[in-house]
């Protein structure tokens, strides 16, 4: 096998595993959805901040708040500080790390939507605790 | 052409089958995901999508390396078990890699041998077991991909539960792994298994993969 055809078959192994993972190119665009919630978040900004979240998450943050998602996501009082740390991305939902906030994310035909904010861990294997989320 | 298409049927009509029941597994599987997906309130796929996701890459090659599997254990179990009566089976006295005169090598090749039969050496041992190793590599690239397609997939469902995602080495342990891997292997060796032991006392009049219809059930070898 020549070095060209071996860079080529290497090369399609790679984008095979990363379209089969989920890896291929949606990291950014996770990451920098969840890195303009928090932003929304830290500049007050409750409509930006909701339009970012999932439907579900959106209406059942209505639902138990009583109030409209703009004002509800404020007073949620989310962690909103800091960048990402790491985003891991399978077909279409992401995990992204923050240095106080984990959030989960899935994908919609219009992009990254945040299912799920203010999660801390509780035991191994065990589901993270959230603030909000959708469901 | 006519002719061709007469001299392959038997590997044209799989073909087709296949080619429709993968088609057709595929939108299946792409309905079944979406409507999944819908009723936790995620996003759907568009079919494009569906086509190059884990889940649909681990549903397919987890049926594909047991197929191969199976196939790969027959081929080997059969140079040195016997079923007395079964056609799929040797007669007692046949057991293991025969010799070269019954396996037409050394001496005995003739002019209609392979090359790679005639040409002796490392070339001949390697053709000698030529179909059990593309089998083997066949079954052993499926389980790989069936491995990473089911680690990915099964991570989506883990992040939807907002549980952390896995690594593919713990993977390689995780019950979802071995699940879906032994429900597909029980099954053909269930299918295998039971072919040779029907075979003895029920007939296809006409099937090379039965004995004649006339034949003792104590026949052992003999195909129709």
């Amino acid at each position: 096998m020549s070095g060209k055809r071996r860079r080529l078959w290497l090369a399609s192994a790679v984008a095979t595993v990363a379209t089969l993972t989920g890896c291929s190119g949606q990291q950014p665009a996770a990451a920098s959805v969840a890195t303009r919630f928090v932003q929304a978040l830290s500049s007050s900004d409750g409509a930006a901040a909701c339009d970012l979240l999932a439907p579900e998450t959106q209406s059942e943050l209505v639902q138990s708040a009583g109030k409209a998602c703009p004002t509800a996501v404020l007073e949620d009082k989310l962690p909103s500080e800091g960048a990402v740390r790491t985003t891991r991305t399978f077909g279409t939902m992401a995990q992204v790390r923050l240095p106080t906030d984990t959030l989960f994310l899935a994908r919609f035909k219009s992009g990254w939507k945040v299912m799920a904010a203010g999660c801390k861990p509780t035991k191994p294997e065990h589901p993270y605790d959230c603030r909000l989320q959708g469901g | 052409m006519r002719r061709f298409l007469k001299l392959s049927s038997l590997s044209l009509f799989f073909g087709v089958i296949f080619l429709g029941a993968l088609v057709g597994q595929a939108v299946a599987g792409w309905k079944d995901f979406n409507s999944e997906q819908l009723a936790q309130g995620l996003g759907q796929l568009s079919l494009g999508h569906y086509l190059v996701s884990a889940d649909f890459a681990a549903d397919v090659t987890e049926n594909w390396q047991s197929e191969y599997l199976q196939f790969l254990l027959y081929i080997l179990a059969t140079v040195w078990f016997v079923q007395r009566g079964s056609p799929e089976s040797k007669k007692p006295d046949e057991v293991g890699l025969e010799s070269e005169r019954d396996q037409k090598l050394g001496r005995y090749v003739d002019e209609s041998s392979p090359s790679w039969a005639r040409a002796g050496g490392p070339r001949t041992a390697v053709f000698s077991w030529s179909l059990s190793i593309v089998m083997g590599l066949i079954f052993l690239a499926s389980w790989l991909v069936q491995s990473v397609g089911g680690w990915a997939s099964n991570n989506e469902t883990r992040l939807q539960q907002l549980q952390d995602p896995e690594s593919w080495r713990s993977y390689l342990v995780d019950p979802d792994f071995w699940s879906r891997t032994l429900q597909n292997w029980q099954s053909e060796f269930l299918a295998v298994g039971s072919m040779a032991v029907l075979s003895i006392y029920l007939r296809q009049r006409g099937s090379p993969e039965s004995k004649p219809v006339g034949a003792a059930h104590a026949s052992t070898g003999v195909e129709g």
